[in-house]
Order: C-alpha cells, then sequence, then structure tokens
C-alpha cells in the first residue's frame, strides 16, 4: 500500500479542518496510508523566515522535510503556499550545498538532519500522477453529473515549476484539475483568467481593499464567461478567498451574486462518499444546490 | 524575362501538373528536375544559408495553442498577395477580419532562456506591417509592443515617426506578459506600459509575435565542414568583427547575411558584396601568398605516427609519398599558423616557423635574466 | 516622498551598498534585469496598484535607493506567486530581489507589525496562522481539537524553537524568545 505524510500547515487545521478530514477521507478511500508527521510546524509562511533570510527559510522547511524523512516518506499538502515554500526550500538546499550543511549544522543541535530525500506534492499532482485519472474515475461513488465547475490552480500550485516534483505541460493553461473534475463526471472548462491570482495572502494581510478588488476582477470574469455552479480550489488559501472572501463581497454588496467554491479535496472526497455535513462543514457560501445535483444521480 | 502583361498561370502553384497541361505554358519550370549532387572545384565558398525563424510553440504564456496567435512571419506571408490568403487580411481561425492586432517584440530576442542577442530586424519589421496595414486599412487598430524601439539606421527613425503619425499605437517597457484565450475567440494581451506607469490590456483578434531569428538547422555541421567556427549562439563567427567581418577561421570560406547573424536586407547586400570582393580578391590574381608563420614538416624526421592529421583544425595536413615512405606534408595555403602540430610531434619534426624552439627558449631566457 | 514635497528621486542619494547588500541577501542576479517589463503586467502587486511592484521594485533596488525601498511598505503585498520567476526572460528570480528588500527591511525594524505577529505565532505555537476557536471548527469536521502537528508535542515544539534560536531571529525578534 503506498503511504504518504500529512502535512497540515495552519489554515488547513485551524481555519478549514474540513478540507483536512476530506483529504484523510480519499486518502482512506484510495487505499493511501496516513502517515502523520508528529511535530511538524508551519511550512513555514513567505512573510515570515522566507522572509529574514533563505537560511532561515531552508532551516525552517528542513524541520519539517527531515521528519518525513524519518519516516520514509514523502509528503502531502492541500495548501499552495505549504507546497511552494517548501519545494523551493527543497530546491534551495540542493542547489547550495553550503546552505545544506548550515541547514544540518543548526538541524543537529536537537539531534536530527535531513539529506534531501523528500518530494512534497499537492493534492492536485498527488491524485493526477500519483493515483491517476481511471482510478479515480473507478472509485468514484458519486457521479458529479455534469456539474459545471470553474477552476482554480493557485499560483503556488504553477510556480516557480523548476523547484517542483510534477508539473503542467503549461502552467499558462492549466489541464490537470480540469481532467480530474472531468474525470469525475463534472464540466470544467477553460476561462481566460484561470493562472490570475485570487488576492489571497501577504495582499489581503496588508492592503485587504485591493486584494479583494483583485479577486472580484477574477470573480466577474468567471461568471461572465463560465457562470458556474461551484468553483473548485486546488489551494486551500485561495479558497479561503473564494469563499469567505466572496461572502464578504456580498456583504459589502460589491456583488450580486453567489458562486459556492470547494478545495478539490473536498469535490473528490464528496463523490468517493465523505460525509458532506463533515466534508463541508465550514463552507460560508450555501452548498445546496451543488450537494443536490451531485447526489441527485449515481 | 519579357513581361507579357497577362495574369500568371499559376500552374505551378498547384505542384505536379494537372492533366491535360504540358509543363509550364512559359517554359519556366523544369518539373521533371531532380534533386543531385553536383562536384565542383573552386578556390572559395561564401556561406550565406540565411536564418530560421523560431517557432511559436516555446513560449507557454502567450497561448500558443491558439491559432490566431502567429510569427511575424507567417502575419508576412498572409500580408502578400502571393500568400495563402491571397494578400486578404483574415485571421486563420474564422476567416474574419481582425479590427484589433496586437504585435509582440523581442519573442525569444533578449531573453536568456532562448537568444540572449537582440535580432535587430524586428523593430523595423513590425513598423514596416503596421504601415502597410494602416495605410490600406485606416480603421485597423493596431498596437504594438515594444521593450524599446530600436531604430538605427539611416531613415529609420523617420519611418518610425511616421508610422506613429498614421495612428499606430506604440507601448514600451512594454515586453508582453500574458496572452489568454477568451471563450469568444477573442485574446486578452496584457503588458505593462513604461509610459503610462501602468499595467494595461487590451482585447485583440490576432496577435503577431515577431519571434526571434535562430541560426538555420544544421549550420554547425556545415561549419565543421568547412572549418569555420559557430559563436555561442550557433551563428558562423567571423574573424574579427571589425577588422574581418565576412571572414571566417578557415581560408577562403567566407560568409554573408544572417549566417553570421541578425541583420537586415541592406546590411545583408553590403556584407555579401564585401564577401564577393574577398573572395574575388583571393582568386583573380590566380596566385596565393602564404603566410609567413606557418608550419612546416621536416620529412626525414618524420616517423608517420600520423599525431598532427586529426588535430589540425584546418585540416591543412595530409600523409603522402615521400622517398617511398609515408610521410606528413602540411599545405602552406591552409594552414593558419596555430602551432598545435608542432607542439605535438613526438619526433619533433615540426618547425613552426617564427616561433621555433630555440627562439622560444631565448625569449625565456631573456625574460628570466632580467 | 513626504506629504507636500516636492516629486523628485534623489539619484546622488543612491546607495551602491545597497544593490550589493541585496545581492548578499539572495538577489544575486539583480544587476542582469534589463527593464524589459516583462514581469509588470500580470505582478498581482502592479494589478491591485501598490506604489512598488516588482517591475519598479527592482529598479529601484538596482539604482541603490535604499531610504525609498525602506520607507515603503509594498514589499510586504507581496503575494509570493512567482508568476515574475517563471516568465523573466533574464531569470533574474525578481522574487529573491522583494525577499531580499524584506531582509534588508526587517534588519532595521522597516516592517508591518502584522509580520511580527505571524513570528511570534511561529515561535510559540509552531504556526505562524493561528486563529482563535479553531477547536469549535475542528469539532464541526469530526477530527481531534488538536492537530498532530507541534502544537500537540511540547517536546518537539520546544526543539522546533531551539532550531528557531540558530537562526538570525534571535537578533532581530522584538518579542521574548524563551
Amino acid at each position: 500500500m503506498e503511504k504518504i505524510g500529512l502535512f497540515l500547515g495552519c489554515n488547513i487545521p485551524f481555519n478549514r479542518p474540513d478540507i483536512e478530514y476530506s483529504i484523510r477521507f480519499f486518502l482512506n478511500e484510495l487505499g493511501v496510508e496516513i502517515v502523520e508527521m508528529e511535530g511538524a510546524a508551519c511550512c513555514p509562511a513567505y512573510g515570515t523566515m522566507p522572509s529574514l533570510g533563505l537560511l532561515e527559510w531552508a532551516t525552517a522547511s528542513a524541520w519539517n522535510l527531515s521528519i518525513a524523512e524519518e519516516k520514509g516518506v514523502d509528503m502531502l499538502t492541500g495548501c499552495g503556499s505549504c507546497y511552494g515554500v517548501q519545494n523551493e526550500a527543497n530546491y534551495y538546499i540542493h542547489k547550495h550545498p553550503e546552505i545544506k550543511e548550515k541547514v544540518n549544522e543548526i538541524l543537529g543541535k536537537v539531534g536530527r538532519k535531513y539529506d534531501g530525500t523528500v518530494k512534497v506534492w499537492n493534492v492536485i499532482n498527488f491524485l493526477y500522477e500519483k493515483i491517476g485519472i481511471d482510478k479515480l474515475k473507478q472509485k468514484i461513488k458519486y457521479n458529479l453529473n455534469g456539474l459545471k465547475c470553474g477552476v482554480q490552480t493557485g499560483c503556488h500550485n504553477l510556480w516557480p515549476s523548476k523547484a517542483f516534483p510534477s508539473s503542467e505541460e503549461n502552467t499558462f493553461f492549466p489541464t490537470r484539475m480540469r481532467q480530474l473534475i472531468e474525470a469525475m463526471g463534472g464540466v470544467a472548462p477553460h476561462y481566460s483568467t484561470i493562472t490570475d491570482c485570487c488576492g489571497m495572502g501577504a495582499l489581503r494581510s496588508n492592503a485587504p481593499e485591493k486584494s479583494l478588488a483583485l479577486f472580484k476582477k477574477k470573480l466577474d470574469i468567471i461568471k461572465e464567461e463560465l457562470n458556474p455552479d461551484l468553483n473548485v480550489i486546488g489551494c486551500s488559501s485561495c479558497l479561503l478567498q473564494f469563499d469567505a472572501g466572496q461572502s464578504l463581497l456580498i456583504e459589502q454588496k460589491k456583488i450580486d451574486y453567489k458562486i459556492p467554491a470547494l478545495h478539490l479535496a473536498q469535490l473528490t472526497a464528496i463523490a468517493l462518499g465523505a460525509e458532506v455535513d463533515k466534508a463541508t462543514a465550514l463552507a460560508s457560501i450555501p452548498l445546496n444546490g451543488v450537494i443536490t445535483k451531485i447526489k441527485g444521480g449515481n | 524575362m519579357k513581361k507579357t502583361g497577362k495574369p500568371a498561370c499559376e500552374i505551378c502553384k498547384k505542384g505536379i501538373p494537372p492533366k491535360g497541361i504540358q509543363g509550364c505554358p512559359a517554359d519556366a519550370i523544369k518539373f521533371e528536375d531532380k534533386d543531385e549532387y553536383v562536384n565542383l572545384k573552386v578556390g572559395a565558398v561564401i556561406i550565406a544559408t540565411g536564418f530560421k525563424p523560431m517557432a511559436k510553440t516555446h513560449f507557454k504564456e502567450y497561448s500558443p495553442h491558439s491559432p490566431d496567435v502567429i510569427t511575424s512571419m507567417e502575419f508576412e506571408r498572409i500580408l502578400s498577395a502571393t500568400g495563402p490568403t491571397g494578400g486578404e487580411l483574415k485571421r486563420p481561425s474564422d476567416g474574419t477580419k481582425p479590427k484589433t492586432i496586437a504585435m509582440i517584440s523581442c519573442v525569444g530576442s533578449r531573453d536568456e532562456r532562448y537568444h540572449s542577442y537582440c535580432s535587430k530586424v524586428c523593430c523595423m519589421y513590425m513598423l514596416k506591417h503596421a504601415r502597410i496595414l494602416k495605410e490600406k486599412y485606416p480603421d485597423i487598430k493596431l498596437y504594438l509592443f515594444f521593450i524599446d524601439v530600436r531604430t538605427a539606421g539611416k531613415d529609420f527613425e523617420e519611418f518610425y515617426v511616421y508610422t506613429r503619425e498614421l495612428g499606430v499605437k506604440v507601448i514600451k517597457g512594454g515586453r508582453v506578459s500574458a496572452v489568454d484565450v477568451k471563450p469568444n475567440g477573442k485574446l486578452r494581451v496584457r503588458a505593462f506600459d513604461s509610459d503610462l506607469c501602468s499595467p494595461v490590456e487590451l482585447e485583440a483578434d490576432l496577435v503577431v509575435l515577431a519571434t526571434a531569428i535562430e541560426p538555420p538547422d544544421g549550420v554547425d555541421e556545415m561549419g565543421r565542414m568547412f572549418s569555420a567556427t559557430c559563436g555561442r549562439e550557433g551563428f558562423l563567427r567571423e574573424v574579427h568583427t571589425k577588422l574581418y567581418p565576412v571572414e571566417t577561421s578557415a581560408r577562403g570560406v567566407f560568409i554573408a547575411g544572417c549566417v553570421q547573424g541578425p541583420k537586415d536586407i541592406p546590411e545583408s547586400i553590403a556584407q555579401s558584396r564585401a564577401a564577393a570582393s574577398a573572395a574575388a580578391a583571393l582568386i583573380i590574381p590566380g596566385k596565393i601568398k602564404f603566410e609567413a608563420i606557418v608550419s612546416e614538416v621536416d620529412r626525414d624526421k618524420c616517423s608517420s605516427c600520423g599525431v598532427c592529421v586529426p588535430l589540425c583544425p584546418y585540416t591543412a595536413i595530409r600523409i603522402e609519398e615521400y622517398k617511398g615512405k609515408e610521410k606528413a606534408y602540411i599545405e602552406p595555403a591552409l594552414c593558419a599558423g596555430c602551432g598545435v602540430c608542432a607542439s605535438a610531434c613526438p619526433s619533433k619534426a615540426i618547425t613552426f616557423h617564427g616561433f621555433t624552439t630555440e627562439q622560444i627558449l631565448a625569449q625565456i631566457d631573456a625574460l628570466t635574466e632580467a | 516622498m513626504e506629504e507636500g514635497g516636492v516629486n523628485v528621486i534623489d539619484l546622488t542619494q543612491a546607495d551602491e551598498s545597497f544593490v550589493k547588500e541585496l545581492e548578499a541577501l539572495g538577489a544575486d542576479e539583480l544587476r542582469e534585469c534589463i527593464q524589459c517589463g516583462k514581469c509588470g503586467a500580470t505582478c498581482p502587486m502592479a494589478l491591485a496598484g501598490l506604489e512598488f511592484f516588482i517591475k519598479r521594485l527592482v529598479h529601484a533596488a538596482n539604482l541603490g535607493l535604499r531610504e525609498v525601498l525602506l520607507d515603503d511598505s509594498s514589499v510586504w503585498g507581496c503575494q509570493s506567486c512567482n508568476r515574475c520567476v517563471e516568465i523573466c526572460p533574464m531569470d533574474i528570480k525578481p522574487y529573491e530581489v522583494i525577499q531580499a528588500i524584506r531582509r534588508a527591511a526587517v534588519k532595521v525594524e522597516s516592517c508591518p507589525a502584522n509580520t511580527y505577529e505571524g513570528l511570534r505565532n511561529l515561535y510559540r505555537f509552531g504556526h505562524a496562522v493561528f486563529p482563535k476557536g479553531f477547536e469549535e471548527r475542528r469539532k464541526k469536521a469530526g477530527l481531534p481539537e488538536k492537530p498532530p502537528t507541534a502544537l500537540s508535542f511540547e517536546d518537539l515544539r520546544k526543539k522546533y524553537q531551539e532550531i528557531l534560536r540558530n537562526t538570525i531571529l534571535e537578533e532581530i525578534a522584538p518579542f521574548p524568545l524563551d
């Protein structure tokens, strides 16, 4: 049986634990053994240790990576930042032997070390490459019944592609999530701003108005070009923007429509038969129509 | 050829002559002709094999999968009266006439991932395309995206200003970030406009990429065949940028045009004339002046080991019979005086004139004495 | 620019040592930028209308405009989307320039307060993002109150903290590390 270290990060376990439930559920259903990453910390977020220094970044990430290495597993994360930060750290550690040496000097003080053997996967690439479209197709219990989905892969899941263990053929025209959704019976057309930033992240923390304005532009184009039943998101940070962020736009009367949003892990879990109450426990935009459509036919 | 005033029959365009027509009515084409190898003995060669325009497929951020994202070379054909549309402006996807066209410069040029050099001609031919279009279709909207507009050349700046006067819009600084396809088939072009100090976006019907001028395929192989070397970017290299601009490291082999590096038509013509003159200067006297600094084999000392033959970068050394034995011979007309053979010869049979062992040792002595 | 001041940047105040400092902080290919502008139109900072965004930051950094850059907080709004790194034709890794400016800014305590909040949470709990009420949210999703991360294992958290104390955090943290 395949094994994977489940890297939780911060936003998933504390803000959207329904994604954590969903990842755990789909891994079980697909026969992947979950290895708990006891003691894992923040990835660390771009604005923290990475903003202090390259060594600081590499060291804090290596703490997490060394836990997976000790257990002999790769890591899986549902958060784009965790995916980007740790893959980039891995890349620096490989590229700069002098940094690797210093990192291990520091890790050594608490009896740890990191050789650099761990790969970090996101939900998209894990499902696409490690599980595969065919197996996913076989395993689903609820067909998406033509549910029309707008896709948001998320910047950190796309770039810098050279630091990642696996990548889209054209990162400016991503198709992996679309293929996965279509394998589950949904419809996921391309739209012109598919790779645009949703505005979540440092911009949201430091300039919330501007962040939401950026998001509104993207959402308006999704509405205009696709008018989907659901937005499906590959990154937990983007999901916060697409769900709670959208609620803010509605509250501020900046938009007059509602598009529910789910993380790809949540949608996959639901299609594999997860308890909807748990898998979508923290969604702020109501999902009734979406669930009815999925559960309506079998 | 005599001009008849009749329209061209265009039979040749259809390839093999259709039934009932016996070849070209003007007898201008030999349809039965076949590829053949022709052996020629020549005194000089001018290599002028041109360039290759870069394909659009590399530029994933510019939606290369869209049929309405084309290269400038393809656009040139669309504008041409003898091109696939008969000179009618049509976009490839649906044959409609584009109302808004975006042209993008420096696609693959000035780009460390592909070619670090400037392709030199793109700024001007983009302006040329714009001028042709604007004069023919005054209502068409044209947006030209540049990093900066390079118009160094006689009358070029005037051409640029004239094109601007026609109403062509120029965006600088400037390299396009993204081209995305909208569901209605339009293309969203996004760039930074340094003059507006703002990101800009444009909905275009057609996007034209001024892709880089690349060395032609197989140029390195051809260069090796002639003992001419290629530079880092893959173009054939001249001996000296200023003093020997058409000569290569192989004597008697000259270069002209884009095989040496990107250049426009006037420059290519000037260079090809220079190459022709240099070749003529070599051939016409009927005799060749040897360089004084060449290597020579003392054939009585030569052990016939043959080490020197493959080492010579100018294929100047051959083994030939001397006093009933195979010995090395250096052709002074080909020797460029690099000295590789002299330093490699195990029998010390090769003298490098001007740099003999005695001369070099004497120099060392003189230096070390001080 | 000061309120009511004259809109001019004095290039004689530019400081070449700042360029070198940034290079040492990770922006090692900064000087290769030819200002082609490709990063400018898809940079979220530019689209959101921040005063400084990637193209402008790289240029200002190359000029050595230390005061101008350290007085402005735009760098902290960078999304780290890395699109600039993916498309930069000169491969200067523009995002590394942003991080280098942040690193220089932190040294002179010129960063927004929430930067320290993230670092404090990271040190104390092992998580930079640590919102209140998570126990309730986890319960709703049918999960135990605490995730099996550094938060749940005091001994491992202490080790993690020791690692952090061995970095520059020890010098710059405006909060107690104990």
